[in-house]
Order: C-alpha cells, then structure tokens, then sequence
C-alpha cells in the first residue's frame, strides 16, 4: 500500500444513472479508498445531469463530503478532465484517475495501480486494463510499457501533468489520449498498462447494428484525423478524410490544426506515433474472427 | 424479499483466480444479481481458506453470497449444478461457470427480454474467447462467434448444442419446478438439461452478445476437457464418459421426438444444407461460397500441423478398420467451418499446438 492521496475525476454528458451508480459504487468498493482525496464529477451539460448525479452519489454508498460536482459548458473531455486535473493538483493531490461514467473500477484496482505506479516512482501514465474485453494494443509481457494509454481509467501523476500541461484541448473527444501519451513519452517519460488493475468497460457493440456503429465512429475519426494533422500523417488524415465522407457524406477539412502547435522532430522520434495500424495506433494482439 | 436474480457457480478449491474473474463480471453488472451461490467440488473436509477469503471479498457487493461445497465421489460438475438449483431462491435463474464471464448487459438484456415476452427461459449470443501464454500470464489472442445462429430451431438444437451453460437465464416461475440436471451425464450436462426444457418451453432468442465463453489455448483452464498430459488411461476414460454421454443424449432425443430420432438427424442435416444451399440465390455467390470454404479446408488440411499427424490418424483408422479419412469435398460455408472446427477440436491439432506457437513467435519477431 501507498501513501499517496488521488483524485477521481469523471466528466458526464447527458450520462445514464445506471452506469453512473454503478461507477460510482465501484469506487466505494475500493481496497484503497483511503488513498482517495475526492472524487469530482464534472457535468459538461450545464447541470442537464444534476438529478442524476444526485441520485447516482445517493445510492453509490460513497461519504458525501467526498464527492464534488462541478458544472460548465461541454468543453470536451480532455478540457473538462485538465480543469478537474488543475483543481486537484492545486489541492496537493499527487494524482489523478480519469474515469468514465461507464466504466467501473474492480475493488483492488487502486491500490494496485497505484503500488505499481510507485514502483516506477510516478514517472510516466498508468492506464488499468479493461475488462472483458481488453484493448488489443500492444504490451511488453514484463515491463508492461505499452504504446499509448487510453484516458478511460488513467492515473495521471501531478509531475506528468506539470510536464504536459494534461491534455490538449483541441480535441474535443477521442484520440486525446493517444496525444498525451505520445507526448508523456516525448518528455521521455513512459506509458504503461496496469494489468492486475482492471476496470469493467465494453466498448464493443452489443448488436450488429452496423449503420448506428458507423455514425457512432464519425467523431473517432474526426479526432483521428486532427492527430493525424497534428503529429505529421498527411497520408493517415487523408484516409481518415475520406473515411468520414464515405460514412456521413460530409467532407471535413483537409486541415483541422488551425494554431495547433507540431511537435518537433526530437518529439516525433521519441514518441513513435504509429498511423500504419489503423485506428489502434499500435499493432494488435488479438483477431476478431 | 425474493431476489430477482440468482447465479450458480460451480468452481473448485485452487481455481480462485478464475473464480474472481467470474465474480467481478457479476459485481460489475447494470443489473446486479441479488444471490449468488458458489458451488465447490471439494475433495476434502477444509476448511477452503483462499475461496472463503474471496468470497468474504466480494460479500459487500451482493445482497447475498455463499459457498456450498460437496465432496461427490467422481466428476460432480453436475451435482454442483444440482445443488445450485435447489438453494436459488430467486424468479430468474442463471449459470456461469469459473471461466467464463458476461458482459455488463447480460442481466439487463436477458431479464428484460423475458419480462416483455412469455417465455420461460431465453438465450443469447456468446464469444468465444481464446487466451494464449504470453510469457507472464494469458492474453486474449482470439475472437469468435461460433455458437450464433441465425434464430432458434428446434430441430438444430436437437442436434447441436449452440447455447452455452451461461448463454441463458430461466425464469423459475415458468419452469417446471422439478426440472433438475441428469446426474448420469458429466458431459452434456446442461444441453441435455435444455433439450428437455426446450421440448416443452421454447425459448426466447436475444441477437445481442452478452457473454463469453473463456478458453486457454494450451487447455490449461479445464480441469478435464483438456488431452495435454494426460496418460492413456485418463484418455481412455475421458472418451468413455463421452461416449457414455452421448449415448445418454441419443436416448433424450429419442424420449422426446421418438424412436426416429437418428432417421430424422439426417434428414434434417440434409434439408439444412438443401436450406442453406437454396437460400443462396445467385449462382456466381454459391459457387464463390463453395470455393472460399473449400480453399479453407484445403489450407487447414495441408497445415503442418495436420500434415504430421497423419501417420497417427491413418493408424487409428487402420486399428478401427474403419475407411482411411480424405480431404473432405465441401459445399457451403457452413460445411467448411464445420470441418474446420472439427479439426480444430481434435486431439491431433491439440497436440501440435507447440509448433504452431513457435511459427507465430517467428512472424512476430520479422519486421
């Protein structure tokens, strides 16, 4: 066990009281709950979900003086998480665990996430592992170092954060992630998953519904096409251009970077950043056959 | 107050780490099961230090968990079952076992798709998970849906067993109260179980994926089904419960549709393919079907793997006197995947697994 006081910080959207209770539960269940120094909930509709959050924070079990609820515009994911990040860091915490409402923590994921981030003395990203499903990117089987890491359950340490400045705000959802991660490393800094930290989270479709999972990928591809643009893929944003046309019928711009700084030749050899595996951004570990 | 939900799950002192996976797939559910029952197989008296610490783990998170434990003589995979069925206290009722786990909106879908229709039990789709070593554990290599059909079919089912012990959940209310699992089978336990079930009370079919079916592809999760390191008497044994099993099926099935139950195998198996075939309309399509699925079979039967294992098969066959087998001609994608599968299960590519994780350490190490 570690010593070290986090901060939770979940950002809603117009998010169903079902999966809510059930991530907030999941963090009143915590083998580590002491090292928890609050939980935030940022509600980027303005308060759209404040019944629901109420509700959500009553039935979760949690201490109430422990849970905050903030409100705002829908800023984005990455914004609404920097804000929260800010806030806590300003408050001594020395980390912070993005997690989704839709994801739910498995009672040690804490404690062993943060006993493995100790172990690598806080320098780098720490993401749990998803459960049933994992990603299929790729880890090193002993150093458990891995490409990139996904914001859906990412510890975050303050020192990362002073380093990174947290995420960059011009995504607005999507692919934030695969950013920062490549800019941890940039600060040559590395990102790891944490596999006996697991969280439930299924990303995968439930029915074969292909035309409602075809306009469910529009904004992935959008932000992966502004990561393209951003880290130097002219080919991939291309791809992507075209993938989003062929989807929706609408074109999106060849360039989305406005004044979105690149980063510098030194930055792109140390994060690697890897457009030839499609939208894993790595190379696969398992098939869907 | 009568839960809603109750789950029985049958483990076995030493599979705590399966047992915990399992566990946190129902903690983690949107519909949360009221009652589990964990149901051990012990072959001692305890105490079960490591399964009662994580149960105790997990009591918080149900309105209630217990361990029941038997110490059957033998296989007691059904007993389990059995005992399970008679302490559930709850109007739905599911199973799932160790190994395998449902995804979040198993409960959700499946109860509510039993309260919206009449029936008395209903099923969904299953993935079957394969997980490789990785040189510090197991990681999922591979996916596949090879229990999904197109809808229900009686007579399919009669034949084939395509629902998975934790594909479905039964409503207790509209079950029969004295349905029980034969206690004869160790095999086929559960599809004899809804054979029964089904004869009487058709299900209701839910086309979502909701669970999955965990398989270690060095069989090392399975206390019995796996072949590796076995002696050939424990092989011998385990193909006598199998035949011991499916005898006991043909039995059910005639019970149940009469004495022509093997006559009406075929003919069903027959009208199947006559089906499939003729649901194809366009010729271009079957013939290039016929191609994939006999290019499939063809790849599969020329594999090293299977290569090597020939002298091995052609002697069984020899000391069988039975025909010596040939590359099978196929027609439709359903014959080749059938084909394929069946090779796939056998012993023969079992035992060459080695070789095939060796090719793959190769690809993986060229650039």
């Amino acid at each position: 066990m570690t010593t070290n006081s986090i901060s939770i910080g979940i950002v809603t959207y117009r998010t169903s009281l079902e999966y809510l209770k059930r991530c907030l539960r999941s963090i009143s269940f915590q083998s580590a709950l002491d090292s928890v120094g609050s939980v935030v909930i940022r509600d980027n509709d303005n308060g759209f979900d404040r019944e629901i959050i109420e509700q959500a924070i009553a039935a979760s079990g949690l201490d109430k003086s422990l849970v905050k609820v903030v409100e705002g515009d829908n800023i984005g994911f990455g914004a609404a998480q920097n804000e929260l990040m800010k806030l806590s860091f300003e408050k001594g915490e020395s980390a912070h665990l993005c997690l989704n409402p839709d994801a739910a923590l498995h009672p040690n994921s804490i404690e062993n996430v943060l006993e493995f981030a100790s172990s690598k003395k806080f320098l780098g990203i720490f993401e749990m592992e998803q459960f049933p499903v994992p990603h299929p990117k790729i880890v090193d089987p002993y150093t458990f170092e891995t490409p990139w890491c996904s914001g859906c359950s990412l510890l975050i340490p303050s020192g990362v954060y002073e380093a990174t400045k947290g995420f960059d705000e011009s995504f607005w959802l999507y692919c934030e992630d695969v950013d920062l991660s490549w800019r941890v490393k940039a600060e040559g800094m590395h990102c790891y998953l944490v596999k006996n930290a697991q969280v439930a989270h299924f990303v995968h479709s439930r029915s074969n519904d292909s035309k409602e999972d075809q306009l469910r990928a529009l904004p992935l591809i959008s932000a992966a096409k502004h990561l393209a643009d951003k880290w130097g893929s002219p080919r991939f944003s291309k791809d992507m251009a075209k993938e989003y046309e062929r989807r929706s019928g609408i074109s999106i711009d060849s360039d989305s970077l406005n004044n979105v700084p690149r980063p510098s030749p030194s930055s792109l050899l140390k994060a690697q950043p890897d457009f030839s595996h499609m939208l894993v951004f790595s190379p696969s570990t398992w098939i869907e056959e | 107050m009568r839960p809603n939900i109750t789950v029985v799950t049958r483990t076995q002192p030493g599979r705590e780490s399966f047992l915990e996976t399992a566990l946190f797939s129902l903690s983690s559910q949107l519909l949360v099961p009221e009652e589990v029952l964990v149901v051990a197989h012990v072959v001692s008296s305890g105490p079960f230090v490591e399964l009662e610490n994580l149960i105790g783990a997990y009591k918080t998170q149900f309105n209630s968990i217990q361990l029941l434990t038997h110490s059957f003589e033998g296989d007691g995979r059904t007993v389990s079952l059995n005992m399970g069925l008679e302490k559930a206290t709850g109007k739905y009722l599911a199973f799932l076992d160790d190994d395998d786990v449902f995804y979040e909106h198993h409960f959700s879908s499946l109860v509510q798709a039993l309260e919206k229709n009449d029936n008395a039990w209903a099923f969904s789709n299953v993935v079957r998970a394969g997980y490789g070593p990785d040189g510090n554990g197991y990681s999922l290599r591979e996916r596949s849906q090879p229990f999904k059909r197109s809808g229900y079919s009686f007579l399919d089912h009669l034949y084939e067993n395509f629902i998975p012990i934790h594909s479905f959940i039964l409503d207790r209310d509209k079950c029969p109260s004295e349905a029980r699992f034969n206690e004869n089978l160790v095999r086929h336990e559960d599809y004899e179980f809804l054979l029964r079930l089904a004869s009487k009370f058709p299900p209701y079919y839910l086309d979502e994926t909701t669970a999955e079916y965990r398989i270690r592809l060095d069989g090392s999760n399975s206390v019995l089904d796996g072949s590796s390191g076995m002696t050939s008497e424990e092989f011998m044994l385990k193909r006598e419960i199998w035949v011991k099993s499916n005898y006991i099926l043909d039995q059910v099935r005639k019970e149940i549709v009469g004495w022509w139950a093997p006559e009406l195998r075929e003919v069903t198996e027959k009208l199947g393919r006559v089906a499939d075939y003729l649901s194809t309309t366009d010729l271009t399509k079957r013939m290039e079907e016929q191609k994939k699925a006999q290019a499939m079979v063809d790849e599969i039967w020329s594999s090293t793997s299977w290569r090597i294992t020939a002298p091995i098969r052609i002697a069984g066959s020899i000391a069988k006197r039975s025909p010596i087998p040939k590359k099978p001609k196929v027609h439709s994608l359903k014959d080749g995947h059938e084909v394929v599968n069946e090779i796939k299960s056998s012993f023969a590519w079992k035992i060459t697994a080695p070789l095939r994780r060796v090719k793959d350490a190769k690809l993986k190490k060229q650039p």
